[in-house]
């Protein structure tokens, strides 16, 4: 008898006696389907890519199942990916199966949990287990979770385990401990604490150190290291701070010496000429601040984060989006216009300094303002060291049951040399005025209005870009969008790039919890980001349908 | 009652913590990897085929490691440079002259797997943690990796070429070193360096009109999967195959070269066995 099966007849059994004990059986699921038709269009699609050549459809789904009974805390997740365009933008990813399993149980003040498990220590800067299929980012860590509620305020939890790599696993083992409080002063408990402190310990494997002692074997004199740890430990604490109206929270976190790919660093070569990226032997530390106030119509934030060669990865080969264990938390505002958010910057794990202002007022309970600042930077970088700079303004301004404009002007500076790895491009320059207007004819019929100008002559040019959205709720949604190359930049051969329209036309059908998508797309190349995280969004040219349900 | 459960709920945290960070720390430093410099031996011939093109900013970067390897493993290490894909595709990267790709190139790219991102390559055709396209950090450690395994097949390269008819004759002749089941397919590309065109280079800020390709793939002599010789292989036994090709008129034969290399092709796993170059010219 194959484990599997063995496995799969525990289960059944252990379910059957369950329900048998006349307990109450809970079941509940969803659905996540992103299906995709391809049409070429030769003037925004690159030649070459399979899925507009030959493979004519792809879609990825993710399908989730979970039952919960007497305590237990079951689930399973089926996903599949049949042409995707997600792993590769210029290739196409096939591959389908159980993408997560698990198995939970409260015992008392203890939780175990086994499987494919999701979570994070602090606000993630040392470990975070996380999906966000977008980005094709799903780095469960698939081992075991712990939990004991010490008292009603404190709690410790352990993990073990290994990261998930696809439909495989990463051959590190990571460890962890974290333990969360809370604590309240004074006799209305008008001031609180909430420290943590968190530990991971990662241990490479013996295939994953063979293959970097063999990298590293070969280096010049001037970049050779004598020798490799096998385990880095990452360790951080962090507190937030409340008093009244304000808001502290502090978070520092240190990384042992361990081997990480500095994609700047000068290296030697044999033959006697300098390249660019090698292996470093090197510790690493986050610290990171925000604090908050919120009162009398007033919200007002500062963050600050300085980041210094935290690389952490579960494999010391894998770049981008790849074997990520922590999340650095982005450090600008997380634009939602089309234009607004078309350069967004990804977090810079081996050197970043970066702070953010958010400022917000309600003038009186019509119109509310906000501006926004952000500015990144590179300190130790000799070249690409102001690498990002946006004043965000926006006014909302509202007449309520009957209409609500939402407008502001956003100035962005964004290095896409470094950021999208494009040599020599210049520093983008983009002042994008925008205004979105929502007018609801009665309770059920609503037009919102979206236009955009991105003012630059960097990149692509000039965008205009107009929405319309009609919706009769609580079922449809119609929409009709164009993006506009409106004035396109002179292109090396000194041809003015084409004008060419990029269109959207949809419509959504909502019942319940089900949600049908249905959108013809012409979308250009960009960048995607969540999080910091990003990766290269390429054109798009097709019939897009999505398909979403919880039940 | 929660009052006098405190000293007992930060004693468990103090304690756990300690204890904690004690095994963490304790065994992060003792266990460490010594690195030893790595000098090849033995007659193993290893090939990285590199998948580059003329439109990836990041690939020279690529080429330079190719002669940083081509330095240190002057006798155990062949290259070969195949321009193909989405960033050697002249349509989307109208760059300079010529348009380096070739049908095999371009066949092989899909028959090796698309590489994840540019330069990368394949050392061997061999996987490496499940993959077969590595990324340019890890070919030194994967050539270093099957360096040490002796070839299982020798081979060697004997090549006629007529200057004025352009006719080149290559035959290759191999002995088992070992018994081996699994088809024995023998593979002969034709390459050129010196090779003036654009290149995208990022740290020259863009295009560079005046770029040397190097190891550039121009044409195959066997079938692009290779030409089958044996059905398998016995110890002491010998196989010796020729090939005849009329060089294009466009290519330089004193800075060709030519590359031979077996692999054993069972089902879809296909490593090389050994490979071989030499001068196309003599």
């Amino acid at each position: 008898m194959s484990v599997y099966r063995l496995l799969t007849l525990v289960i059944c059994s252990t379910l059957s006696s369950l329900v048998y004990s006349q307990e109450q059986l809970s079941v509940s699921g969803s659905l996540d389907n992103n299906t995709y038709f391809y049409l070429y269009d030769e003037k925004i699609v690159p030649p070459g890519i399979p899925q507009y050549e030959r493979q004519q459809i792809g879609l990825e789904t993710w399908l989730s199942l979970r039952a919960q009974i007497a305590g237990f805390d079951f689930g399973m997740r089926y996903d599949m990916f049949e042409n995707s365009a997600l792993l590769n933008p210029t290739d196409s990813y096939t591959e389908q199966g159980i993408g997560r399993w698990y198995a939970g149980k409260k015992l008392g003040k203890l939780s175990i949990l086994g499987g494919y498990i999701y979570d994070q220590i602090g606000s993630g800067i040392i470990f975070r287990a996380y999906e966000e299929r977008p980005l094709l980012i799903d780095n469960a860590l698939v081992g075991l979770k712990v939990a004991y509620e010490i008292s009603p305020d404190w709690t410790i939890k352990g993990i073990a385990g290994r990261q998930k790599n696809l439909f495989d696993l990463y051959e590190s083992v990571l460890t962890g401990i974290n333990i969360d409080g809370f604590k309240s002063f004074g006799e209305e408990g008008k001031v609180t604490i909430a420290p943590g402190f968190g530990a991971t310990h990662k241990t490479l494997s013996d295939a994953q150190m063979d293959a970097l002692a063999g990298t590293l074997s070969q280096y010049t004199p001037e970049d050779f290291i004598d020798s490799v740890p096998y385990n880095t430990v990452s360790v951080t604490l962090y507190n937030t701070l409340s008093t009244g109206r304000f808001s502290w929270y502090i978070e520092g976190a240190y990384k042992t010496q361990e081997v990480i790919n500095d994609i700047y660093a000068t290296s030697t070569l044999w033959t006697g000429v300098e390249s660019v990226g090698k292996f470093v032997l090197t510790d690493g530390y986050v610290f990171y601040t925000t604090l908050s106030y919120v009162g009398d119509g007033l919200g007002l934030s500062a963050q600050y984060k300085r980041t210094s060669n935290f690389v952490s990865r579960a494999d010391p080969f894998v770049a981008g989006n790849r074997g990520l264990i922590d999340f650095l938390p982005p450090m600008a505002r997380v634009n939602t216009y089309r234009l607004t958010s078309r350069y967004a910057p990804a977090t810079q794990e081996l050197d970043e300094e970066a702070f953010q202002i958010d400022a917000r007022y309600a003038v009186n309970k019509k119109l509310s303002l906000l501006v926004n600042y952000a500015r990144i930077t590179r300190p130790e970088a000799e070249e690409n060291r102001n690498i990002y700079d946006e004043l965000y303004t926006q006014f909302t301004l509202k007449k309520p049951k009957k209409w609500t404009m939402i407008g502001g002007v956003q100035f962005l500076r964004y290095d896409q040399e470094l950021y999208q790895g494009k040599a020599g491009v210049p520093i983008v320059e983009a002042i994008t005025p925008y205004i979105d207007y929502l007018y609801k004819f009665d309770q059920k019929k609503s037009l919102r209005t979206e236009v955009q100008y991105m003012s630059t002559e960097q990149d692509y040019g000039s965008w205009l870009y107009a929405l319309a959205e009609f919706s009769i709720s609580p079922h449809w949604l119609f929409e009709l969008s164009d993006m506009y190359n409106i004035a396109p930049t002179v292109k090396e051969d000194g041809k003015e790039g084409e004008k060419l329209h990029y269109p959207t036309a949809g419509v959504v059908y909502s019942a319940g919890s089900t949600r049908y998508a249905l959108r013809y797309v012409k979308q250009v190349e960009g960048v995607v980001c969540s999080g910091g995280i990003c990766r290269l969004e390429p054109a798009f040219s097709g019939v897009k349908l999505n398909i979403s349900a919880n039940f | 009652m929660a009052d006098q459960n405190k000293p007992s709920t930060f004693l468990h945290l103090y304690l756990s913590g300690v204890l904690w960070i004690s095994l963490m720390l304790g065994g992060c430093y003792e266990e460490q990897r010594v690195i030893q410099p790595f000098v090849p031996t033995g007659n193993r011939v290893v090939l990285i085929e590199e998948f580059t093109g003329k439109g990836c900013t990041n690939c020279p970067k690529g080429s330079r490691e190719l002669e940083n390897l081509l330095t240190q493993f002057p006798n155990n290490l062949v290259v070969v440079s195949l321009h193909a894909g989405f960033f050697a595709n002249p349509q989307f990267f109208p760059l300079g002259t010529y348009d380096l790709r070739t049908e095999e190139g371009e066949f092989l790219i899909e028959y090796l797997s698309q590489p994840l991102g540019y330069p990368s390559g394949v050392v061997n055709r061999t996987q490496v943690n499940g993959e077969m396209q590595l990324s340019l950090n890890q070919w030194a450690s994967a050539v270093t990796s099957a360096i040490q395994t002796p070839p299982a097949i020798d081979i060697s390269i004997v090549r006629t070429y007529d200057v004025q008819s352009r006719q080149l004759i290559v035959t290759v002749s191999g002995i088992g070193k070992e018994a081996l089941s699994g088809e024995i397919r023998l593979s002969i590309m034709l390459t050129e360096s010196g090779i003036i065109d654009a290149q995208d280079v990022f740290e020259a800020g863009g295009i560079v009109e005046d770029y040397e390709h190097k190891h550039v793939l121009r044409d195959m002599m066997t079938p692009v999967t290779g030409a089958p010789v044996l059905s398998s292989i016995t110890t002491g036994q010998t196989f010796s195959e020729s090939f005849t090709k009329k060089l294009d008129a466009g290519w330089e034969a004193d800075k060709m070269q030519i590359i031979a290399f077996v692999s054993l092709v069972n089902g879809s796993d296909f490593p090389i066995l050994q490979a071989a170059s030499v001068h196309l010219a003599e």
